[in-house]
């Protein structure tokens, strides 16, 4: 419409807008060119040769276009609305405050990150009860601690701490870093972004701890393998995730993991990098070592915040077939933090995880080092004698195992007669540990006592032995909740309170 | 209203000006009617809106503080503008006039024609400004700009008082030897070269001149003025495939502010970008365009 005139009064047809609409929108005042500086000379011969370049009015185009004032009018305006972009607002939001428009530094919003579809549903499978949520939130138990956070403080703080060490020597916290923000960036040159899926199977190794801070840090989600999975438990695990990558194992001659991975990502369709942790790749593949060493050392841009998502783990079988858990760094890191005091773990700890980092007491072993800021000694195959000679080579000051660990190596006569008196602190965790065991490595520790834990994939620890308390207590049972913790007796149907004072 | 007889001109006018500057104006001038008449477009010429008009009378007030200049481009989107300041003068003045002359006049309305949509104003206070001498056009899409006060905001005066014309501004101020430097060095001024939609290009002679002014307002209005805005709003809502995209569209933060610039005032607000004004040596930087500058020289002068 047009002062109130529909179209059919004004003798407006789509037609006519296509016909006429470039020429009213450019020659009115949407397009304005002025030579000279006429008015301001009062050069009339020039004021009026330049009417058409400095905007003419709807009147004086309906004259020349042989159209109605009316006409000229509603043709202009729709297509001014037709042509004008509402979104262009976002242009000045980052301007201003010593911070100037620059045409190669701009990205329009077209152009900027989306999450693909499948992060997009992975985010919601992050479902949790809004009561909860928020009792978390405002309580602090949920803050905006993410595993680069962590990093980056120990990077700051104490820059030429080891933060990984073993057999392969020391990794200062500077150096980890540097390594992998490198990785986290070739990640990105190849596409794989923040709340993508990163599929990993490798067995305790610098390359398993850089690649998991790489991923982390540009926000994609790690989703561990176990190392003993071969394609007939990696097809749907992978294919579940929807790994859009996976970092492997080189071949050896029990396992050669590159083929089955390009096996793999022939029959999944989202899974097209393939990472093997070697110096050279086999074909198809990408060297991960060579990833590390020629990434850029460029700052993430969209680093991810403690709401993302950030692992995705199955269950190693309470069941027949493994449950997929979502964590975003909120449940993942919330007990780390909310436990710390019960660990005491220090800036001066060499802590020896026993468990593969792929599995969730693993990665709770790393987050819980990092967050103190102590030293990862690493472990990458377990067998009994190594297990020990680590212990008494390496001189780690706290431990954390499963039952089976201990289990086997007494079974050989290896604890009693082994040097563990730099143990001050050993936890028990990630099966249901007979008490003898837990006596046993007790027995062993001169100067440290055994404590358990329990409650990985799902809750990432849930119960805890405190290390002060009766060696029957922390022996023979699996203590109380971590602070914040509800536990619920179904049979009760009621929701019971543990206090852990 | 009683007419005065044996009106001075000459004594008029200075006592008009002299009201203008005395209540806040930093430049005021009269525009020679008779040209105006003939530049502006059709349909927005002086006699359309008021045949008996016999003179125009224009006023500038000063933009913001230096502080404000430093500021997000968001924040200073809201209150950049000054003009307010510069439409009190001149309802002011009409009074004035009316009162001391018995002459009838009219605080010149900046809005927008109503029949012509809200980019198209009753009346080029721009064109009465240049005209008037107190303003000279920029590279920067033609925004005026004064040697002494740099950046301003502009309000006219129409009058059945008959008062002597000045002269357009005998120098253009734009662009400063700085800019013709840079324009040298890379094809772009300041204002264009940070513009964020790039709407300005143009070209310089060899004596620093303008030779060619282009501006993209089409480019410019996407940004600043927000007037598809809240219709584009809500025709999308109504068109959302579910019930997510249509409360993302009615009840983001940014579709959001859309209301609340509305119901405070469209004025200004309806988005207003700085930026080419924000890094004008002259718009902010000109010799008596900082407030306190001016204050010191008021004091200066007083003192002499």
């Amino acid at each position: 419409m047009t002062r109130g005139l529909k179209r059919s009064q004004i003798g407006i047809s789509e037609e006519m807008i296509q016909t006429y609409g470039d020429a009213i929108f450019d020659m009115s005042h949407n397009i304005q060119v002025r030579r000279g500086d006429p008015v301001r000379e009062l050069d009339w011969e020039e004021i009026e040769k330049q009417r058409p370049g400095t905007g003419m009015s709807d009147a004086e185009l309906a004259r020349r276009f042989g159209l109605t004032h009316d006409q000229v009018t509603y043709i202009r305006t729709i297509m001014e609305r037709r042509r004008f972009k509402r979104q262009n607002y976002h242009r000045l939001y980052d301007l201003g405050g010593g911070k100037r428009f620059r045409t190669e530094r701009f990205t329009p919003h077209e152009e900027r990150f989306e999450f693909s579809p499948n992060a997009v549903e992975l985010r919601k499978a992050l479902d949790f009860d809004p009561r909860v949520a928020t009792k978390y939130l405002q309580d602090g138990s949920w803050n905006g601690d993410t595993v680069s956070a962590w990093l980056d403080r120990w990077v700051d703080k104490t820059p030429n701490a080891v933060a990984v060490c073993g057999s392969g020597g020391n990794i200062t916290y500077e150096e980890q870093h540097e390594r992998s923000l490198r990785l986290a960036n070739s990640l990105l040159a190849l596409g794989i972004r923040k709340g993508d899926v990163v599929a990993i199977q490798l067995p305790n190794t610098p390359d398993f701890v850089t690649s998991y801070f790489a991923i982390t840090m540009i926000g994609a989600v790690i989703s561990t393998m176990h190392m003993p999975y071969r394609i007939g438990e990696l097809e749907p695990l992978i294919k579940y995730a929807k790994a859009r990558a996976v970092i492997c194992s080189e071949a050896s001659e029990k396992y050669n993991a590159p083929e089955i991975m390009l096996e793999l990502s022939e029959r999944i369709e989202t899974l097209d990098t393939i990472m093997v942790a070697s110096n050279s790749a086999p074909s198809e593949t990408l060297s991960l070592r060579q990833l590390i060493s020629g990434g850029s050392l460029d700052a993430i841009k969209e680093p991810p915040v403690a709401s993302d998502p950030a692992v995705l783990c199955f269950t190693s079988g309470t069941s027949t077939s493994p449950k997929a858990v979502i964590h975003n760094y909120q449940t993942l890191l919330a007990n780390n933090r909310i436990a710390g005091p019960i660990y005491n773990l220090t800036e001066n700890d060499k802590v020896l995880g026993g468990p593969p980092f792929t599995h969730a007491f693993g990665l709770c072993v790393i987050n819980l080092t990092l967050m103190a800021g102590a030293s990862s000694l690493l472990m990458p195959a377990f067998t009994p004698p190594s297990l020990v000679q680590l212990i008494e080579k390496e001189k780690p000051t706290v431990l954390f195992v499963a039952p089976a660990h201990i289990a086997a190596c007494h079974k050989q006569d290896l604890i009693e007669n082994s040097d563990f008196s730099s143990v001050r602190m050993a936890t028990i965790s990630g099966a249901v540990c007979a008490s003898e065991i837990a006596y046993v490595l007790d027995d062993a520790l001169p100067n440290g006592t055994v404590g358990q834990m329990w409650g990985m994939t799902e809750c990432f620890m849930g119960l805890h032995t405190p290390f002060d308390s009766p060696v029957d207590i922390r022996c023979e049972t699996l203590g109380k909740t971590t602070p914040t913790f509800e536990l619920m007796d179904r049979s009760q149907k009621e929701t019971k309170r543990v206090n852990w004072k | 209203m009683p007419t005065k007889n044996d009106i001075d001109p000459q004594a008029a006018k200075k006592a008009v000006l002299d009201y203008c500057l005395k209540k806040g104006a930093l430049v005021a001038g009269v525009a020679d009617i008779k040209a105006v008449e003939r530049i502006a477009p059709e349909g927005h010429k002086p006699s359309d809106l008021w045949p008996r008009a016999k003179s125009i009378i224009s006023v500038g007030v000063g933009g913001q503080t230096q502080g404000a200049w430093q500021i997000p481009a968001k924040a200073l989107g809201y209150f950049g503008s000054t003009e307010v300041r510069a439409y009190t003068i001149a309802y002011g003045c009409a009074f004035y006039i009316e009162n001391k002359y018995g002459k009838r006049a009219l605080y010149c309305p900046p809005d927008m024609d109503t029949e012509a949509g809200p980019r198209v104003p009753f009346q080029s206070l721009k064109l009465h400004a240049e005209l008037a001498g107190i303003g000279a056009r920029s590279l920067a899409g033609d925004i005026l700009l004064h040697p002494e006060f740099g950046y301003m905001y502009f309000a006219s005066i129409f009058t059945e008082l008959e008062l002597p014309p000045d002269e357009p501004m005998a120098d253009n101020p734009c662009p400063t030897t700085s800019c013709v430097e840079l324009f040298r060095q890379s094809g772009q001024t300041p204002c264009m070269k940070f513009c964020p939609v790039q709407c300005l290009s143009g070209d310089i002679d060899e004596d620093g001149n303008q030779t060619e002014m282009r501006y993209d307002m089409a480019a410019c209005a996407e940004m600043t003025q927000q007037f598809e805005a809240v219709p584009g709003v809500l025709s999308d809502a109504i068109r959302a495939e579910d019930e997510e995209e249509r409360e993302d569209l009615l009840f983001d933060a940014e579709n959001k502010i859309l209301w609340y610039k509305m119901s405070v005032g469209s004025g200004g607000l309806l988005g207003q970008c700085f930026e080419c004004m924000r890094v004008c040596p002259i718009a902010n930087q000109a010799p008596q365009a900082d407030p306190i500058r001016r204050y010191e020289t008021r004091m200066a002068d007083a003192g002499e």
